[in-house]
């Protein structure tokens, strides 16, 4: 799980561009969205392709995901018990 | 204030207006149903040209998108005096995408590939044009932008005439990044319906002959409206502050006793179509009926505001308000009257909202008749009424370059170069919390330029009177590369929302907007080379016309990432 989350962080740092930022930097219980990391809803839509291309999980839209991107431990977890890859 | 005295569509509905109209009107749909399109896995619905009309319409030698503009322009100059041969004759092609269909990931396998103005240039050659075109690129009120261009070069004296076309072609480039948007309806989309499920991508090249006015009996463009509600590059604002002053600015008392219709954008995507509902309610026109046509066309995206707004002329001078195909039911909160029936009117004036990518927006107001009341309350854009020009000063300038920045002709230290410089200039100089490290290189190029200029500048000057006028050639070519590379390769169809929104190029100045609350008109346009002659003449037609308190224009462009160019000014009115 741990390395799971590693992977994740790592994977929206990325993705997202978040400048200057390392993975211990990101709380997992922390929000994303809103006071949290601060995410919009264009890294949203970027967090659905994130689950697609590296976990092979197809959500169909942000309203979909909106209780998984709750926080890292929220992804964290829906990833183990959904992915394909 | 300029005469239509021709035009032409150029849709799956047909090739010449009269085709488009009478299709329209019997209640037909370009839409198709398909599994699978252009390589794009997945279910669409889409407004695109079927192969056999494909077939005759691309030429040999001439990307899809370029056919097209070839087609519509060509049609429409066959239906009126309007010498292409003439200096005073300009060619203006309004696309949020060109012809990127043609691009390669490489350089060298381009092939057709052009930017969107050399492209247009070649259009303009092989059509005989001798001026140099002008292309525009606004994402969806590209079409519309090109109109109020147009207008303005007009009254400005530097041409008579202008062919004012709006054209995006479908492209699996665009698809992808509309599907990593999930803003697509795999079923013909229902503007303003409270089933509706998105919008569907459709294909068209529209064209308006605008000449300078001389009375006759004929539709005109009399006024118009742009502006940002800079609220978030992709979301619309949700109380539709922008459209709904976009349309009091050319509302006056007399234009509204004689409006038959608003014609809407009306996209049927959840957000667009509520945002317009409290835009146009808002504005006051709770009692006009509003009409939709992207379940005829599709959302033609450039295309849109010229496409649209013909259909509106014909419709009217057949004295029908037409019913929005795809409407049943009312699925938005702001106080509209959709309209869902044929009506007859004896009104011959209509107002045309757009809204896009970059949070632009914009309200056009066509009609047979002569508002005496224009240009009381702000600048007329007719010659015949030509205002005293308004006066700038220049506040500030800048120069950035991989090599520096330099402020008002002075360098700046700083130790990096090429695109690494642009970070250090903005962590240093501006760290205003934005997205500026989710844009691609012209973005931050165009950001950081605009940032340095609008420091502790702009307070003295009302949000709504701050305008952006960017001029480039190659806008977001490093984004476009960059979307390709997200799923052209096998089995790998990953597109990325975040490298899509950069392709559009517009899309800085929506950033810029936000960080800076410029309320203003925005607006890219694209030229074949840097000129800086030209880029002075637009402003000046630019400020003549619409007067903003305070402007910030010029040059940006990048190629790589070691190659790189912002050239901007600020300008204030005189006091």
């Amino acid at each position: 799980m741990e390395e799971l989350i590693f992977n994740l962080k790592t994977q929206i740092i990325d993705a997202l561009n978040l400048e200057d930022m390392t993975p211990e930097q990101i709380d997992n219980d922390a929000p994303l969205f809103g006071d949290g990391l601060g995410l919009d809803s264009i890294d949203a839509l970027e967090l659905i392709v994130i689950l697609d291309k590296h976990y092979g999980i197809k959500l169909a839209s942000p309203a979909e995901g909106k209780e998984v991107f709750k926080s890292i431990n929220c992804i964290a977890d829906y990833v183990q018990k959904h992915r394909t890859k | 204030m300029t005469s239509i005295v021709a035009t032409n569509i150029t849709s799956p509905l047909g090739l010449s207006t009269e085709e488009n109209y009478a299709a329209v009107r019997r209640g037909e749909s370009g839409l198709k149903t398909m599994d699978g399109c252009l390589g794009v896995p997945g279910r669409f619905c889409l407004g695109i040209f079927s192969q056999e009309q494909k077939r005759s319409l691309h030429l040999e030698g001439f990307s899809w998108f370029e056919s097209l503009v070839l087609h519509s322009v060509r049609d429409a100059l066959s239906r009126c005096d309007v010498d292409p041969a003439s200096p005073r004759t300009l060619l203006i092609v309004g696309t949020s995408t060109g012809g990127v269909e043609e691009l390669g990931e490489t350089p060298d396998k381009d092939g057709l590939f052009l930017a969107p103005p050399l492209a247009v240039k070649k259009v303009a050659q092989a059509l005989g044009f001798v001026s140099e075109p002008l292309a525009v690129s606004n994402a969806c009120i590209s079409g519309a932008t090109a109109q109020m261009l147009a207008d303005r070069l007009i009254a400005s004296g530097a041409y008579d005439s202008a062919l004012v076309c709006g054209a995006d072609a479908l492209s699996a480039f665009v698809l992808a990044g509309f599907f990593s948007f999930k803003a697509l309806s795999a079923a013909p989309c229902r503007p303003f319906d409270i089933e509706r499920l998105g919008l569907n991508i459709g294909e068209c090249a529209a064209t308006m002959v605008l000449t300078r006015d001389d009375g006759s009996e004929c539709w005109r463009l009399c006024d118009g409206c742009l502006n940002n509600d800079a609220y978030h590059v992709s979301a619309p604002i949700p109380s539709g502050d922008g459209v709904c002053r976009a349309i009091q600015k050319v509302l006056t008392p007399e234009v509204r006793e004689s409006l038959a219709c608003v014609t809407a954008h009306g996209t049927a995507t959840m957000f667009n179509d509520q945002m317009e509902s409290k835009g146009i309610g808002n504005a006051g026109l709770c009692d006009i009926p509003v009409t939709a046509y992207k379940a005829h066309f599709g959302h033609t995206f450039g295309a849109s505001g010229v496409v649209e707004a013909i259909i509106t002329m014909c419709s009217l001078d057949e004295g029908l308000v037409l019913p929005t195909l795809g409407f049943q039911e009312i699925g938005v909160s702001g106080k509209i009257q959709v309209c869902d029936t044929l009506l007859s009117t004896s009104k011959r004036a209509f107002i045309k909202t757009q809204s896009g990518f970059g949070s632009c927006n914009g309200a056009l107001l066509y009609a047979k008749s002569v508002f005496s009341a224009q240009g009381s309350s702000h600048a007329p854009s007719s010659a015949q009424f030509a205002p005293v020009p308004a006066q700038y000063d220049l506040v500030k300038s800048l120069r950035i370059t991989p090599d520096g920045l330099w402020l008002d002709g002075e360098a700046v230290p700083a130790q990096e170069r090429g695109a690494a410089l642009l970070s250090e200039l903005f962590k240093a100089r501006l760290a205003d919390g934005s997205r500026f490290f989710k844009m691609d290189l012209f973005s931050r190029l165009a950001y950081l330029g605009a940032g340095l200029l609008a420091k502790d500048a702009l307070e003295d000057c009302p949000a709504e009177d701050i305008a952006l006028l960017f001029f480039t050639q190659n806008g977001s070519l490093l984004a476009d590369r960059k979307h390709l590379s997200t799923f052209s390769a096998p089995d790998a169809f990953y597109p990325s929302p975040a490298v899509f929104i950069n392709t559009l190029p517009n899309i800085v100045l929506g950033e810029i907007a936000l960080s800076q609350q410029i309320k203003g008109e925005t607006t890219l346009v694209m030229i074949p080379e840097r000129d800086d002659s030209r880029i002075e003449a637009i402003a000046k037609a630019t400020t003549d016309a619409t007067r903003p308190a305070a402007m910030i224009y010029g040059w940006v462009d990048c190629t790589e990432e070691t190659a790189f160019r912002a050239e901007l000014k600020l300008i204030k009115i005189k006091k």
